[in-house]
């Protein structure tokens, strides 16, 4: 029932993350683009678009980094794991996901401390807060901690470094 | 040895060996030595967010995309029908096609594992069908997308000019020479096993087949001209380009070549954002480590011991050389270059090495550390294509891995390999 609930909860946050990383990704992508047109049409460059694009950047990828804990898609050496029997191997991914939750609470806490510490700053082109910035740091922490919970309780079969998309 | 250093060396490596993820594996050992040393907490996410605030790295997922739109788009097939009629009829010809498809496709997305997908996906199964062993079909695949980082435009590139602190445009061209020379070595094995194992030749093009595939991929082939030149009119910097190839590749996929629907963009878009997530975290993480590692001034600190007790320049090189390929054994390249990166450029500057000739040094070592067994990123890729065993892989690619060797060692000890260009940008 737990396991179910953390699963569907999970995947919920899958879907977010989703959608959030396409619409930033594209939000970047279309600044650079107005950035290149303006600058070689009008010879006029906003200076607004890389401050957009690296705010959407900076999201984009600490995301995606967040959601690399429930795909299983970071790099690492997976040679002792191959090698140890299969409880062993279990209890090894057991000590490596509460490795990861810890990191990520870490992050989360700290994260939270360094948006409120600079949550009255602005950014030098937009003047947007700045912790819509800074608070990529703990939002991400805290998706790696779940994340890694979720595979703390649920012990998925452990399966390979997942490939990329590219792959496929 | 001071705790810091105990963390950030000897811990960081522990994690590794234990299956930690590299990014949280660099992460932890930021982690261990703020708790340990009583450093404030924040340090952790302000060198995190600080290090995807770059924006010459705002250029890596652009080129994974672009990379991705051209594939879905079918601009990688339209590449390898050109490279097609131009070489097949060479002994091992289809080999010759993988390598030259391979050479134009890196110079519109600059990413190994992109190119490794978009090539071999074709190409692999196209040489099984025509008698060529899988093996060899995917070892090829391989090496042919490690090109990639050679030829401009190059991710790789891109982060070590950010890392290293040098115009990105410079070290774009000092890739031009050890790429286009890998490609020609990759060749001679090509044409060596050819001849050893009597692979069939296929006839020669005919002037209407050329005319055809040079008009089908005309749009495919503009593409490294618009980005590459580009970049060298002065018209827009390396990560104007990256986006600007994205645009490219998207409108030919949606209206010239028509294989790309709006629908598809998510899956596209993510996919691209993956890859980009996996390189990018491990550079986001790296910023704390960096910071830690300065502090201690351990990169300062190795290199004056290694140049205290190393005083040839080309031992050191050597030394060096040996080291990143064992290293590539056991790290992921992008890591090695990250986190080793201040004592690797503590060595150059020591050494008088010229910096751009050293950033050829070090990616032509990031693009063989991504074919070499047993963790090459590329040799994974080709591997969920072709469906074959590491070891199978494994044995087939060192022969090339070989001959990639020699042009490091010539990318290495002939300065003006690198340093050819050096006056055009």
């Amino acid at each position: 029932m737990v396991k179910r609930s953390i699963t569907r909860v999970s995947d919920g946050l899958v879907r977010l993350v989703n959608v959030c990383v396409v619409l930033l990704a594209s939000v970047m992508l279309a600044a650079i683009g107005w950035q290149v047109t303006l600058r070689y049409l009008f010879n006029r460059p906003p200076s607004w678009t890389e401050e957009l694009a690296l705010l959407c950047f900076t999201w984009t990828m600490l995301l995606m980094m967040a959601l690399g804990v429930r795909q299983a898609f970071h790099a690492r050496i997976d040679l002792l794991l191959d090698r140890l029997p299969a409880p062993w191997a279990q209890r090894l991914e057991n000590v490596i996901g509460l490795l990861t939750l810890f990191f990520g609470g870490y992050l989360a806490l700290g994260g939270w401390r360094y948006m409120a510490e600079t949550a009255t700053s602005t950014s030098a082109a937009i003047a947007y807060p700045i912790y819509m910035l800074h608070g990529a740091a703990p939002v991400c922490g805290a998706l790696v901690a779940w994340f890694a919970l979720e595979l703390l309780v649920t012990q998925p079969q452990r399966q390979d470094t997942p490939l990329p998309e590219l792959a496929k | 040895m001071s705790i810091t250093a105990w963390f950030l060396t000897v811990g960081f490596a522990a994690l590794m060996v234990l299956g930690v993820p590299f990014v949280f594996a660099i992460g932890l050992s930021v982690v261990a030595v703020l708790i340990a040393v009583d450093i404030p907490d924040i340090l952790l996410p302000q060198t995190l967010i600080g290090g995807t605030q770059s924006f010459s790295l705002l250029g890596i997922p652009f080129f994974m995309l672009a990379g991705e739109l051209m594939t879905a788009g079918g601009l990688s097939r339209r590449l390898i029908g050109v490279a097609d009629v131009f070489v097949r009829h060479l002994p091992g010809g289809m080999g010759h096609v993988t390598i030259l498809a391979a050479v134009i496709f890196a110079a519109i997305s600059g990413s190994a594992p992109a190119t490794t997908a978009a090539i071999g996906a074709i190409m692999i199964p196209a040489m099984i069908e025509r008698g060529y062993d899988a093996g060899y079909a995917t070892a090829l695949s391989v090496s042919a997308g490690v090109l990639a980082p050679l030829i401009p435009p190059s991710i790789a590139f891109v982060i070590w000019g950010v890392i290293a602190e040098q115009s990105i445009a410079k070290l774009f061209l000092s890739g031009v020479v050890p790429g286009l020379v890998m490609a020609a070595a990759l060749v001679v094995v090509v044409a060596l096993r050819a001849k050893r194992d009597q692979l069939p030749r296929l006839p020669r093009a005919s002037w209407s087949e050329i005319r055809t595939a040079v008009n089908d991929g005309k749009w495919a082939l503009l593409a490294p001209l618009i980005v590459l030149g580009g970049i060298y009119a002065g018209v827009f910097t390396p990560t104007e380009a990256a986006a600007v190839a994205c645009f490219y590749s998207l409108a030919v996929g949606l209206w010239i070549e028509r294989r790309i629907r709006w629908s598809d963009l998510p899956r596209i878009i993510l996919a691209a954002m993956k890859i980009s997530a996996i390189v990018m975290a491990i550079i986001a993480v790296s910023g704390g480590f960096g910071v830690l590692v300065a502090q201690e001034q351990l990169a300062t600190k190795m290199a004056t011991f290694l140049g205290d007790n190393i005083q040839q320049k080309w031992v050191m090189l050597l030394l060096l050389n040996v080291a990143f390929f064992l290293l590539a054994a056991v790290m992921d390249e992008i890591a090695i270059m990250v986190i080793l990166g201040p004592m690797l450029i503590a060595i150059g500057n020591k050494f008088g090495i010229d910096p751009i000739h050293f950033g050829a040094i070090i990616v032509t070592n990031v693009s063989i550390g991504m074919a070499a067994p047993p963790i090459g990123y590329c040799l994974f890729v080709g591997m969920a294509i072709s469906g074959l065993s590491l070891a199978r892989v494994a044995k087939a690619i060192w022969p090339m891995v070989l001959a990639m060797l020699v042009v490091l060692m010539l990318t290495t000890y002939v300065p003006g390999f690198s340093l050819a260009f050096q006056k055009a940008a």
